[in-house]
């Protein structure tokens, strides 16, 4: 416990003192890096339905294309600034996780999976559909040239993300969480009101996704359905929260790094039709070798490199 | 209903012809049963008797077909479980329930923070209240390690645990003593006697026959979903009606009548 606060403490600092790089860097670096803090927000905000509350969202990609869309039209057809356009994204993104999650959160396992994976599928093309948005040819932004500036909103969404996981995890909302995960009937027995605590967790998850939606649609200048509806980022979600370690406050940005970092590799050595393949391998690997993620590793130390306890935890593995 | 069932004040729980059927099952069929405050009623039966319905209607976990649950003078049939519980009335669950990745003292501590008396008192003071929990069901020395490592026994306990931190009026208790040792029998006795004195109703399910006459001041009996019999231990031992319901109506054409 403790040497995880360490890591906590030590991944917000460097991330806070990132802030101060973007003049150092490169436009190349400096769009590898905002790209990097924009998934590793999604993998925050996945891990807190995925990870602490144990409802794998395929559908929380709807929450970034959503995020896009009202900020986009925000600024596009009220002529609203970014800012107050980005707020209004939250809202409505948080709003709509609240509104489909008090149906939807009833299911459980692969039908929540299977419902969510739907609700993304059908959001894309009820969008697609509808003229305010563009229908399917997308809408433009202003645009914005300081591409510094989306490095720092998305740095800042990230910083955001890890702090609240970090005060949910030891606040009694995140019991309430942690307990649904672990056995939703002997959460309701004790008092927790899992509807309303698993609605919450989605609309909080939702938020952090629209905030990162929002400004990745002012920063592209243009989104289409395709795009921000992308199944693609919400499979990313997933993997890079295992392979960080679902349910625990850092995980994810771990995760985000780990493959941020092996996709930036292989990018650069133009061999990226093994970019995929190198992807599905790590998915794999971490089904079978890595059920809780990286993070009992980097916080328990060497001691935890041992066949026995990797043992153990497959036992105990519930993948 | 027995003669020893008729308390002048409004009971601590009671069931009013309470049915559940379960498609062509019907798991109770019509039971109507009420505990007195501060009573240890002990409630038995053979292999699917509904025992473990009764309770999960009473905890809301199970919505009765029909008939209608009293805590007190209030009406719980339609509350949802979690209120149930902040309403002072807790269960266990037979096949235990443990959240397996947290530590035995945060296990106790969910059940502080949002029990009956949860959303009065700070996550700091819920934490205390899972200690002293702890301490009392001799769960202390355990209180740091992973709910999945805990004994058979332990789990049991923890269950109990778990129940007691929502600080219940009313306990329910699902079959607790189910593979203990003797002396564990004898200790999970003792505490529930305590747990008793400190002013709490009892409902104790169990099949360790020692341990519900040694502990209930009255039995039930529930046979395919009905209640066949209540009254004194020694006047249900001696009941040719409950001894045809466990060994066969063979058997109890010898016994004396009660």
């Amino acid at each position: 416990m403790q040497a995880g606060g360490r890591l906590v403490v030590g991944i917000v600092i460097v991330l806070a003192l990132s802030a101060l790089l973007p003049p150092h860097l490169n436009g190349n670096w400096v769009h590898v890096l905002t790209l990097f803090f924009m998934m590793s927000s999604l993998a925050q905000a996945w891990n807190l339905i995925g990870g602490f509350t144990g409802y794998a969202s395929f559908g929380n990609v709807t929450f970034f294309g959503t995020g896009a869309y009202a900020c986009a039209y925000a600024m596009d057809a009220m002529r609203w600034p970014f800012w107050t356009a980005a707020l209004f994204a939250v809202v409505v993104a948080a709003a709509l996780a609240a509104l489909l999650g008090w149906p939807i959160l009833r299911l459980r396992g692969h039908y929540f999976a299977i419902a969510t994976l739907s609700i993304a599928v059908g959001m894309q093309a009820l969008v697609a559909q509808q003229e305010p948005f563009g229908k399917g040819s997308g809408m433009t932004l202003p645009i914005n040239p300081n591409f510094h500036f989306f490095y720092w909103v998305m740095l800042g969404i990230l910083i955001v993300s890890i702090l609240l996981t970090a005060f949910i995890a030891r606040s009694r909302f995140g019991y309430a969480l942690v307990a649904i995960r672990e056995n939703e009937e002997a959460a309701a027995v004790l008092g927790i009101n899992a509807a309303r605590a698993k609605v919450a967790a989605w609309a909080i998850s939702a938020a952090i996704t629209g905030a990162a939606g929002a400004t990745f649609a002012y920063w592209n200048t243009f989104i289409d359905p395709p795009t921000v509806f992308d199944l693609n980022y919400n499979v990313l979600m997933i993997i890079m929260t295992l392979l960080g370690g679902a349910g625990t406050i850092v995980g994810p940005t771990i995760g985000s790094f780990i493959l941020s970092a092996i996709g930036e590799y292989l990018g650069a050595q133009s061999i990226s039709p093994w970019h995929t393949v190198v992807l599905g391998a790590i998915i794999v690997f971490i089904v079978i070798l890595l059920p809780r993620g990286l993070m009992p590793y980097l916080t328990g130390g060497l001691r935890a490199f041992n066949l026995g306890a990797l043992r153990a935890q497959l036992r105990a593995s519930r993948v | 209903m027995s003669a020893l069932a008729a308390p002048a004040v409004a009971p601590a729980i009671a069931a009013r012809d309470v049915v559940v059927r379960f498609g062509g099952l019907v798991a109770l069929d019509g039971v109507t049963l009420s505990v007195a405050l501060g009573e240890i009623l002990g409630l038995i039966g053979p292999n699917g008797a509904g025992k473990t319905t009764l309770l999960s209607v009473m905890s809301g976990t199970q919505r009765p077909t029909s008939g209608a649950v009293f805590v007190g003078e209030r009406d719980i049939t339609r509350v949802p479980a979690y209120r149930i519980t902040r309403l002072g009335v807790a269960r266990t669950f037979q096949v235990v329930k443990p959240f397996a990745n947290l530590s035995v003292r945060e296990n106790v501590a969910v059940g502080a923070l949002y029990g009956r008396h949860g959303m009065d008192r700070s996550a700091r003071a819920a934490f205390a209240a899972a200690d002293d929990v702890l301490e009392r069901v001799g769960l202390a020395p355990e209180a740091k390690r992973l709910a999945s490592e805990l004994t058979l026994a332990g789990r049991n306990r923890l269950e109990i645990a778990k129940a007691l931190a929502t600080d219940p009026q009313v306990l329910l208790l699902d079959e607790v003593m189910a593979g203990l040792t003797p002396h564990e029998i004898d200790q999970t006795m003792g505490l529930l006697r305590s747990v008793n004195r400190a002013g709490v109703t009892l409902i104790v399910v169990e099949h360790v026959m020692r341990a519900i006459m040694g502990i209930s001041q009255r039995v039930a009996v529930l046979h395919q979903g009905r209640i066949i019999a209540q009254g004194s231990p020694q006047a249900i031992v001696a009941d040719p009606l409950v001894i045809g319901a466990y060994l066969g109506a063979r058997y109890a054409k010898g016994a004396p009548h009660a």
